[in-house]
């Protein structure tokens, strides 16, 4: 039979509020990277940031967004990392990171997530920069913390 | 391994009480890859029926550029050589709008969009194509994608792509000639098997 494609590399539940989880070390032994997450927030929502190898530019980073709410269908494109927008209710993402140990490519992220009680969510996103990941950086941001419970788990996909 | 992992209250090397997030499957199986080290037109990939007692499913994972500096083109894909039977409906995302196309008669299946040659170097398409059934010889072949690419526009795909024909798959054609176009070195195809 062929290789089992991914590997758990990695996982934290939160046993208190976060603003930030982190990953670092991360070995350049898989083609890609899975990042799940399932959680919520605490204070302020929206516009979780997903920073690698400390690169906070936001400059850096671009998005395209599609989402539905129930009523409506909407899109955006900006110049940030964003890649969810977790509420206070129960969310759930799966971010990809495609080629991430790659050396000649910008890092292509497709995060597909919901809030559970309201919203689907679409991210197509990427980091402009051909360097591997070798770190990453998971802000709740806009003013929010992820709430205790949440969980992150890192996969490894080979290629 | 990862030598560490953090936020405000954890310490490295020691056992939280923990659960994984989300489902990420431990039943995909890598089947083949090709990450091109020179500019080519198409990348095959044959002998599937293989693997048709083991795995239910295919899942592909592409991350592909155009060479030529024509417009960004769609992942042109066939299954067995065949140039019929493809439709798709999509839910597109661009540059601040949302559109519904569909083409219920197409020559190929179509897997996602490639950047074009005079997009910013370094900006890659990238797909992830799951399709179901692939080696049933009673069902019609669906696949389920997620695509885009971020470069001279913005685009975000949630695509349904279909192959109207029971034949299990037996060869997946990757094309960029269709367009008059090659893949430039550096793209890649990822072929992984699912179990049921």
């Amino acid at each position: 039979m062929a290789l089992q494609a991914t590997t758990a590399l990695a996982n934290i539940t939160l046993q208190a509020t976060a603003s930030s989880v982190t990953f670092n070390s991360i070995p350049n032994t898989y083609r890609d990277l899975i990042l799940t997450v399932t959680g919520s927030i605490t204070g302020s929502q929206g516009n979780n940031r997903l920073y690698f190898n400390n690169d906070f530019t936001e400059g850096n980073y671009l998005y395209c967004r599609l989402l539905g709410d129930g009523t409506n269908v909407g899109t955006e494109a900006a110049a940030n990392a964003t890649v969810s927008d977790f509420t206070t209710g129960r969310n759930q993402a799966v971010i990809e990171i495609i080629d991430y140990s790659a050396d000649n490519k910008f890092k292509n992220r497709i995060a597909r997530g919901d809030n559970l009680s309201s919203t689907v969510i679409y991210y197509m996103s990427r980091w402009s920069s051909n360097a591997p990941v070798t770190s990453i950086t998971y802000n709740a941001t806009n003013g929010g913390s992820w709430a205790a419970g949440t969980s992150f788990a890192l996969y490894g996909r080979i290629a | 391994m990862i030598k560490s992992a953090s936020q405000s209250s954890l310490t490295n090397d020691v056992k939280y009480r923990s659960m994984a997030a989300g489902a990420v499957p431990s039943n995909e199986y890598l089947i083949a890859t090709a990450i091109l080290p020179v500019d080519q037109n198409t990348v095959v990939f044959s002998n599937l029926n293989q693997w048709a007692g083991i795995y239910k499913d295919l899942k592909i994972v592409c991350n592909a550029r155009n060479y030529t500096n024509v417009g960004s083109g769609g992942l042109n894909i066939r299954f067995n050589g065949s140039s019929s039977g493809y439709s798709y409906h999509l839910i597109e995302a661009v540059n601040g709008g949302v559109n519904f196309p569909q083409n219920s008669s197409m020559s190929v299946l179509l897997g996602g969009l490639v950047p074009h040659g005079a997009t910013t170097g370094g900006v890659f398409g990238p797909s992830i194509i799951y399709i179901t059934d692939a080696f049933s010889s009673t069902k019609g072949k669906t696949a389920r994608i997620s695509a885009g690419n971020l470069g001279y526009y913005n685009y975000a795909w949630s695509l349904s792509s279909y192959w109207n024909n029971t034949a299990p798959i037996n060869e997946i054609l990757f094309s960029a000639a269709l367009d008059g176009n090659y893949f430039t070195g550096g793209t890649r195809f990822s072929i992984y098997g699912v179990t049921a």
